[in-house]
């Protein structure tokens, strides 16, 4: 009670905060019993038919439900392992770089294709892998095979959509960990020089150790988006001859969920993501802190 | 005492708000009480006005001037002073982003004011539907009987199953919006030029097709090599009924047409992808495919792709709309300056025959609320519209344009200047009318083209229109379009969704997406066919075909 007239006016300064969360993180949490509804605008969320769980009967009664969710978790991922792993050891590489300038040239020259658009970047991605498109050409003249089809093949396209992705993110996460590696404590580097340590053994016992809690970090974030295998880039590279490895559950919501403006369903298949999701974050969280000793919370 | 007070002037205050907040929500429908309609309810022009009131999503695209907004204008001045109608605005959204459909939807469900006609474009035809289905808006089948007009009647009958989407248990529920007919038809586009200098005619059947095809990519007189050549430019990315670069057609020369109902021999709809022809029309597009005929990406090509190798100089024969020439054929003389660009018919097929899809002849609805009191004042409005706007001899205040200093102006001497010209620039002040597009007549365009066509002088509004501002081929492509009239089949299902599709059609489609493209490249034999069909029939596609056919016998009685 004592601390409470000591500290109101914190609170008081939180309040503003803590209403828009509760009103529009928390409130609108109540429009998930649409998932369980028939739901009709005009009827809304009191008078509209309950269905119980018949929007999830239809997600697992279609045949291709499991092959749905299935390449979703693949291609998620895999895109997760490469956007944590490449961007770490690019970092690395690029802070061994001593030419303060050429570095952030590099910096800035991979953290640009973020800012470029998947509709953008899918038409030219169709043109440049083309059979007879540039990427075809190069690779039949250095290794003399034929050309691959790489947006047409269901062997090809996971890999052409992880590899686009991880080209066109990796710069991103490579900037958090440029900035982790900038604040290691140099006497550290000092005092194994010292001791007569080589380039390699500072990396492997002072660099990757000291970023790895951020690794962690960015990793447990990313978990969040495990069933989010990127509805931009598949919706615009995707075609009928890659349906097989190539609809995830995004596409699938868009075209059933979307364009026949069935709410319920699109409602029901975001709750199933949202529970997935939450117990995967949860089963990284503890992993996290059981390995890496990182906690949020 | 004081707290006494203090709780009455809250107590008040609450009432206040709680009944402000009344009238906010649906309040006015309850003074709406219809006012009882009497039988000459219907003016040239109200005398004190009546209101309409309505909701606008803004094409982000239009443009004011003289410091106009949609709210007020020079269509809302001229109603007010010519018909006595006021306009007056709910809201109004640009509508970016399906933003019209959004609000629209969030009015629906929190019970705000519903407009007295609202419009809904045919990209938002499942909201249209819902709104039917709301119960807010009233039937209009016997409005439009009693009050339109002999003009907009007769446009309406131009198309008998213009009404079917919004046709209820035998009522009608909506206006359908009449647009042009035959808008997305289409015709084939060939390089005239390469014809010419190999010497061939146009071909007419599939034979004579694949023979200019073959003389196209191995013989190419541009002296292209044969892998740069694509004699035919057509795409499957997002379906094989589609408007430009569209193969549709060569399922039509055996006598089916995919993803869409077609009428069968017994008077029932019947879906064209599981049908027989498919499978020729398949075999043909592989043996196509492995000879190089059609592009090797055709599987990842959208429509605006397959258009690409044609304005490049690199494609022989384009599947497109009859306006073709305008946008974006033009633009070929810039990579290739000696092309020419000719329509032609569909060529048939070995039984003689031939199909293409057809173009709905409505891009909307009209809803009418039931607590509208003056309906008829719609009917004044849309009446003088198709009288003098949309009808091609109307020699009344429109004959030039709609409005003067908008969308025309006149010189000195009385003749039209250049739109460029116009002062203060041109604005599409049709857009502004309460009606999307005013009113249009669907034949009224054909009828002009084939009119200049044949040669004549550009005479009415709309003539002088459609010779200015589209293709110069345009009118000669829209004769090539109506010489085969008869061989063009609209999809014969346009009601709402029903049960099963909602659950099963996307399925459906895509398996037979998957099922097709992997038989023209192929990684499935043919037979793959016959396999695809039994899916389809066991997945739900006869659910479909019985409630497509539950709904076309209730809208045929």
């Amino acid at each position: 009670m004592k601390t409470l007239k000591k500290t109101w006016p914190f609170h008081v300064m939180l309040l503003p905060s803590m209403i828009f969360l509760l009103l529009f993180s928390y409130l609108p949490m109540g429009g998930i019993v649409m998932a369980f509804q028939n739901y009709k605008p005009w009827l809304g969320f009191t008078g509209s038919e309950w269905v119980g769980l018949d929007n999830f009967r239809y997600l697992f009664e279609r045949q291709d439900s499991v092959q749905v969710i299935w390449n979703t978790l693949i291609i998620a991922v895999l895109k997760l392992i490469f956007n944590l792993l490449v961007p770490f050891v690019f970092a690395i590489l690029l802070n061994e770089i001593r030419r303060v300038k050429l570095q952030r040239t590099i910096q800035t020259l991979v953290y640009l294709p973020h800012f470029l658009s998947w509709v953008i970047l899918g038409g030219i991605l169709i043109d440049l892998l083309a059979t007879d498109g540039f990427a075809n050409r190069i690779i039949s003249s250095v290794f003399g095979i034929q050309p691959i089809f790489f947006l047409g093949d269901n062997d090809w396209f996971r890999f052409t959509v992880i590899v686009s992705d991880v080209w066109k993110e990796f710069g991103y996460n490579t900037i958090i960990f440029l900035a982790a590696l900038a604040g290691i404590n140099p006497a550290l580097y000092e005092a194994a020089e010292m001791d007569g340590a080589t380039r390699w053994k500072q990396t492997i016992h002072i660099t990757i150790p000291a970023i790895i809690p951020i690794a962690a970090v960015v990793g447990t974030l990313a978990l969040g988006n495990v069933l989010n295998a990127g509805f931009d880039q598949i919706f615009n590279l995707y075609n009928p001859l890659v349906y097989q490895k190539g609809d995830i559950i995004d596409t699938f919501v868009y075209r059933t969920a979307i364009l026949n403006g069935e709410m319920g369903f699109g409602t029901a298949i975001g709750l199933f993501k949202s529970v997935i999701s939450m117990i995967l974050i949860l089963l990284a969280y503890r992993a996290a802190a059981k390995w890496a000793n990182y906690r949020i919370f | 005492m004081g707290m006494k007070r203090i709780a009455a002037v809250l107590l008040t205050t609450m009432l206040t708000a709680g009944s402000l907040a009344a009238c906010g929500g649906g309040g006015t429908s309850s003074n709406g009480a219809a006012s009882a309609t009497t039988e000459n309810a219907y003016k040239e022009k109200y005398d004190p006005p009546v209101t309409i009131s309505t909701v606008w999503g803004v094409d982000p695209t239009l443009q004011f001037k003289n410091g106009e907004s949609i709210e007020n204008n020079v269509a809302t001045k001229w109603a007010k002073d010519k018909l006595g109608i006021d306009i007056k605005s709910l809201w109004s959204v640009t509508d970016t982003n399906g933003a019209f459909a959004t609000k629209m939807r969030l009015a629906m469900s929190s019970g705000q004011e519903m407009p007295d006609v609202v419009t809904i474009g045919d990209t938002d035809s499942q909201l249209a539907q819902d709104l039917i289905d709301s119960g807010m808006f009233s039937e209009v089948g016997p409005l439009f009987d009693k009050y339109a007009s002999d003009t907009w009647k007769k446009a309406m009958s131009q198309d008998p199953n213009a009404w079917n989407p919004y046709i209820r248990e035998g009522k009608k529920m909506g206006i359908p919006v009449l647009d042009y007919a035959y808008n997305h038809d289409y015709v084939l586009w060939i390089r005239q030029d390469w014809l010419n200098k190999l010497g061939m005619k146009a071909p007419t059947t599939m034979d004579e097709l694949e023979k200019v095809m073959d003389a196209f990519k191995n013989k190419n007189p541009d002296g292209l090599s044969p892998d740069k050549v694509v004699p035919l430019s057509i795409g499957f990315k997002t379906s094989m009924n589609t408007w430009m670069g569209d193969p549709s057609w060569i399922f039509g020369a055996y006598g089916t047409l995919p993803q869409q109902w077609n009428v069968a021999a017994d008077g029932t709809l019947q879906y064209g992808s599981v049908q027989p022809g498919m499978k020729e029309g398949l075999s043909k597009l592989k043996e196509w495919f492995d000879k190089g005929y059609i592009p090797k990406e055709a599987a990842l090509w959208d429509e605006n792709k397959t258009s690409e190798p044609a304005v490049a100089g690199t494609a022989g024969i384009i599947p497109g709309p009859y306006w073709m020439s305008g946008w974006p054929l033009q633009d070929t003389v810039k990579n290739v300056p000696d092309a020419v660009w000719k329509p032609i018919t569909i060529p048939v097929g070995p039984n003689g025959k031939a199909m293409r899809h057809g173009t709905s002849t409505t891009n909307g609805v009209i809803l009418i609320n039931k607590n509208m009191k003056h309906p008829e004042a719609l009917f004044t409005y849309e009446n003088y519209m198709f009288d003098n706007l949309a009808n091609p001899d109307a020699k009344g205040e429109f004959k030039n344009g709609l409005f003067k200093g908008y969308d025309y102006d006149l010189d000195a001497s009385g003749n039209t200047v250049p739109i460029d010209k116009i002062p203060g620039g041109y604005v599409n002040s049709v857009r502004y009318l309460l009606v999307r597009d005013g009113a249009r007549i669907p034949n009224a365009q054909m009828d002009a083209l084939l009119k200049l066509a044949n040669g004549s002088k550009p005479e009415t509004r709309l003539e002088r229109d459609v010779a200015t501002n589209y293709g110069k081929e345009t009118p000669e492509a829209a004769k090539v379009l109506m010489s085969q009239k008869d061989i063009s089949f609209p999809d014969m299902f346009t009601g709402p969704t029903t049960q099963s599709m909602k659950t099963k059609m996307d399925y459906l489609n895509k398996i037979e997406s998957q099922t097709f493209n992997e038989i023209i490249y192929g990684k499935s034999p043919i037979d793959a066919f016959d396999t695809f069909v039994q899916t389809w029939k066991s997945s739900g596609g006869d659910d479909v075909t019985k409630e497509v056919n539950d709904w076309y016998s209730s809208i045929k009685k």
